[in-house]
């Protein structure tokens, strides 16, 4: 006889490997972090063609131009041979402008002289462009639309060190508070903090708003509607998330490409979320962010090579104490990678600790206890933050 | 079989350039050395090192590490240095005398996605043929005929499928000429921004005419197929090449695993998992089905049919990836799919708001029970999906509509393999072996194996360059964990009522009979190295492969396996129940007799 479900819960529960539920505080996730010092921050692009506009060794402020991406516009296709009711070889013959001119919307491209040179039909070139190609296969002409350019500005303001063929990488005092997912290319504007949504504000033109509580549709809407270029959000409610249709532009079809960059679809305004949830803004974090209230920031959502981040670039030569990536409040914690990976620890104290990484230059480190097998007599295991995984109460 | 082993996948390519420092790939001089590889994914890094001990190549010790910083941000580089570190401080080796031969497997830049468009559907069937071995996305084909000569219609696809690659069919009749000349004025002008590369094949002389336009458009991003066996496969695959040496052209990229004066070997991952189950089919003389389930693509491959005539069949996805690919998913096949395979409620919002997290931090692993249940819900639904696009390639005629359940008709296999992080990082091997089933639903006998070492690609590559020779089957045992056999038999019978008797005659111990009731999922035990005899008496409306009713006795004897005999009554199709509470009671005991998760208490309220 099949086992009801309350004998087989009872089953179940009288297992002998029973192991305790966690609450779900324990889902771990990248946490928001905030870093503050001397950052080095890239601005990759990409495009058909690109003019840098600094230098190794000069200054720029944040939302410097850098560079100025080219990219080549789009074609149209005219259906020549259809429209003035000819066979596709005799297209050369009644086009008015050759193929490399350059024609203006609006441009006489073809006539057909009818009855005798009495009548004409004539087609008109429906966009600004150069005039590409006839074909006599298929009787159609394409013209290709202006370039389009777009300017790189600089993330943090300080001096560029290094200019590449497709970057610069730009070093200064700054602070970060960086998201865990995020859409957009980088801007810059004034912040607004607003702590609740009837903080903000009817006119946002320019500005960066950053929002301590989870974003609602309806507040989302007034933001990339009155003028903001970006929003910086503690969370955001699930069913907002669905309607606004941010699910495709924050988690595009994320491949290893196989080719050049994919066409993400692009979202509204710039996007940076602390949390993935309808989550508050963290204590700490929302601490740092409303200290930056009505100063130039610059907001990151996703780039190639960057992840997401609001920036703001210090005055003064040390930027502060640097704030790294904390621990505090950690105390199990999970061992992503190096010895004992995947083992559960004991987090016994916190210390700072020199690791390289692409964007900071020391990060603070656990140490442990509980590792006394992977680690030589009388040393103490380090773990580097970024190698651990909370499974205890997030800071 | 394929002209794989001859073809250009893993010849260095035409065009690109040679990587300074990178050997020739079929250098018969490397296939005995130890050798230290990594394997770059999107998500995860791995590297290995293979000694060489009593004259086999074995896999001594594995690193494995995120590939994604801590920003989120993909850090080749450091994920190789940890990696590589990690697996030789546990291999007992330094960077000092760490071996001199390297090789380097990734999947990024390796999956390209192929349109094919051709005037016929006959000349699309050839190109389609062709392809359908190679590991790569292949598009659903346009036809140059009524709304496929609309070159707004034919741009729309384009735009819209985003092929990394077109091939171009010339057809046969100069009226098809015609038409594919249009087609490749509409591919090189209409799409000027990102596109694609372009191969020309058939009739080429038919494409002469464009040539200058083709060049000056598409300038190093077209080719033209040569008059070699399988011209269209091996053109692709020389374009695969080229892009994996483009990606790993720079020195810097790859530096954590060079080592001046010693050669490197690079080569697709995909390609690597392909071809080892392709290879263990063919040394055992076995059909073989491959489900792979990595963080960012799901992978199929089938072979099957006699030795000489073995037909190789791979489908990859890249949208609905065990890790970035959660949201896609469940947009594809709704939540009820996912939800079906959780012994508690949960409603869309949840999973929804569990697939951001994870593709927020795909490098994580799951804390609770429930998580980790809930990944492998949506595990079993990639691959499922996955195998419905593989069954097309068999099936073509099937209406299929997106999210349609049932089981898939491809061939039988004799051998079921589950490869990717997804499948091998399970806690418990039953875990896997459950999503296995349920995804594939194997019928009659079907041996099961799992990549647990997630060194299958590895596998791949080194038999794919030194032969078999270069794959002892010692280092196959390393890497392919035998997980035993599982019986299925097909049909569907009235709960409780028996479905099937097994009687497993062990060599040194009293045989054991077992009655299986219809819904049931029962193991008995047959350890690693150990044979039984198997007879199977399935009632009368059951088959396990010799009819309705008909008993069965295995040849020879089976082998045991990590996880055992596994005697799957619950019907094929597999059907669960609709009731919600019937359903969870039903998962919970299917958990419990495998033993699978530890002690859930998720039924509230009873």
């Amino acid at each position: 006889m099949a086992p009801t479900v309350t004998t087989l819960t009872r089953r179940l529960e009288i297992g002998d490997d029973a192991a305790p539920e966690a609450t779900r505080d324990d889902l771990p996730r990248r946490r928001a972090t905030i870093e503050r010092g001397r950052l080095r921050r890239w601005r990759r692009w990409s495009g058909d063609y690109a003019v840098c506009a600094v230098q190794p060794g000069q200054t720029v402020a944040a939302g410097h131009n850098v560079a100025t991406i080219y990219r080549k516009g789009r074609v149209r296709a005219i259906d020549v041979a259809g429209a003035l009711g000819i066979a596709p070889d005799q297209v050369l013959k009644v086009l008015v402008r050759k193929p490399g001119e350059q024609v203006v919307e609006g441009d006489l491209l073809a006539e057909q002289r009818l009855f005798l040179g009495g009548r004409k039909r004539r087609i008109f070139s429906p966009a600004g462009g150069q005039l590409l190609y006839a074909s006599t296969s298929s009787g159609l002409a394409y013209v290709s639309g202006p370039p389009s350019e777009a300017p790189v500005i600089a993330h943090v303001g300080g001096q560029v060190v290094t200019v590449g063929a497709d970057s610069v990488l730009v070093e200064g005092n700054a602070i970060s508070i960086a998201g865990v997912a995020g859409a957009g290319r980088a801007v810059g504007g004034r912040l607004l903090v607003a702590a609740l949504p009837r903080d903000v504000p009817p006119d946002l033109t320019g500005s960066v708003v950053a929002c301590a509580f989870p974003l609602d549709e309806a507040t989302a809407r007034n933001i990339a509607t009155r003028g903001a270029v970006g929003v910086i959000a503690a969370g955001i409610e699930s069913q907002a998330m669905v309607r606004l249709g941010w699910d495709e532009v924050l988690w595009p079809l994320v491949r290893p490409r196989f080719g050049g960059p994919s066409n993400d679809p692009a979202p509204p305004i710039t996007i940076v979320l602390l949390s993935v949830s309808n989550d508050e803004a963290p204590e700490e974090i929302w601490r740092r962010v409303t200290a930056l209230n009505g100063r130039p920031v610059s907001l990151l959502g996703r780039e190639p090579g960057a992840s997401p981040e609001l920036v703001a670039t210090l005055d003064g030569p040390s930027g502060g104490t640097p704030a790294h990536v904390t621990l505090e409040g950690m105390r199990s914690i999970r061992l992503r990678s190096g010895p004992g990976a995947g083992r559960v620890v004991s987090v016994e104290g916190l210390l700072t600790f020199p690791v390289q990484l692409p964007s900071e230059f020391e990060v603070q480190a656990a140490r442990l206890d509980e590792l006394d097998e992977y680690c030589p007599t009388g040393t103490q295991p380090i773990v580097a933050c970024r190698d651990v995984q909370s499974l205890s109460t997030e800071p | 079989m394929t002209g794989l082993a001859t073809g250009d996948p893993g010849s260095p390519p035409q065009a690109g350039g040679q990587v300074p420092g990178v050997g020739s790939l079929a250098d018969p001089s490397i296939v005995r050395e130890p050798i230290l590889a990594a394997d770059v994914g999107s998500v995860v890094t791995r590297a290995y090192l293979l000694e060489v001990v009593a004259g086999s190549r074995r896999l001594i010790a594995i690193g494995e590490c995120s590939t994604l910083g801590d920003d989120g941000v993909p850090d080749v580089r450091g994920s190789l240095s940890r990696a590589l570190s990690e697996c030789l401080r546990a291999g007992g080796r330094t960077w000092a005398d760490a071996p001199r031969e390297r090789a380097l497997i990734t999947s990024a830049g390796s999956l390209p996605r192929v349109a094919v468009i051709a005037p016929s559907g006959d000349d699309a069937s050839i190109a389609t043929g062709e392809l359908e071995s190679l590991p790569l996305v292949l598009l659903d084909p346009m036809v140059l005929d009524g709304q496929g000569l609309n070159p707004d219609v034919l741009t729309a696809y384009l735009e819209s499928g985003e092929p990394d690659i077109v091939v171009l069919m010339s057809g046969t009749r100069p009226i098809d000429h015609e038409r594919a000349r249009g087609a490749v004025e509409s591919i090189g002008l209409g799409l000027a921004i990102n596109a694609p590369y372009l191969i020309l094949a058939g009739d080429v002389q038919a494409f002469e005419s464009l040539r200058p336009m083709v060049e000056s458009q598409l300038a190093g991003m077209n080719q033209v197929t040569r008059p070699e066996p399988q011209p269209i496969l091996q053109a692709v695959g020389r374009r695969i090449m080229e892009s994996l040496y483009q990606r790993w052209h720079d020195p810097a990229d790859r530096e954590p695993l060079a080592k001046p004066g010693g050669s490197m070997i690079i080569h697709s991952s995909l390609h690597g998992v392909c071809v080892a189950a392709r290879n263990v089919g063919d040394r055992y003389d076995v059909d073989v089905l491959a489900a792979h389930a990595g963080a960012t693509y799901t992978m199929a491959s089938s072979y099957s049919g006699p030795i000489n005539q073995r037909r190789g069949v791979n489908v990859v996805r890249d949208d609905v990836g065990s890790s970035t690919g959660r949201l896609a998913l469940l947009k594809e096949v709704g939540a009820a799919s996912i939800s079906r395979w959780l012994p508690y409620d949960i409603d869309e919002e949840a999973l929804t708001d569990h697939a951001r997290r994870v593709q927020a931090a795909p490098w994580q692993v799951p804390v609770t029970v429930r998580d980790l249940l809930i990944d492998h819900a949506f595990n079993r639904e990639s691959l499922r999906v996955t195998l419905e696009r593989l069954a097309r390639r068999f099936d073509p005629e099937r209406a299929w509509r997106a999210g349609a359940r049932g089981v898939p008709k491809i061939p039988a296999p004799d051998l079921l393999i589950g490869s990717g992080g997804a499948l091998a990082r399970t806690p418990r091997l039953a875990q896997a072996v459950l999503q296995m089933l349920d995804a594939v639903q194997p019928a009659a006998l079907t041996q099961l194996a799992l990549d647990r070492a997630t060194a299958m690609s590895l596998l791949g590559v080194l038999g794919y360059m030194g032969g078999t020779s270069a794959v002892g089957s010692e280092l196959e045992h390393d890497v392919l964990l035998s997980l035993g056999i599982c019986v299925a038999p097909v049909g569907v019978g009235n709960e409780g009522e028996t479905a099937i008797r097994v009687v497993v005659s062990y060599s040194d111990k009293a045989p054991v009979e077992i009655d299986v009731p219809f819904g049931v999922i029962e193991v008995l035990p047959l350890p690693l190295g150990e044979r039984a005899a198997l007879r199977l008496y399935p009632s009368r409306e059951f088959d396990v492969g010799l009819g309705r009713g008909e008993a069965a006795a295995p040849r020879v004897e089976v082998q045991g396996g990590a996880v055992g005999i596994v005697i799957d009554c619950r019907g094929r199709p597999l059907q669960l129940p609709d009731d919600d509470a019937k359903r969870q009671a039903k998962l919970l005991q299917w958990f419990q007799a495998m033993r699978a998760y530890p002690p859930l208490t998720f039924v509230e309220g009873n």
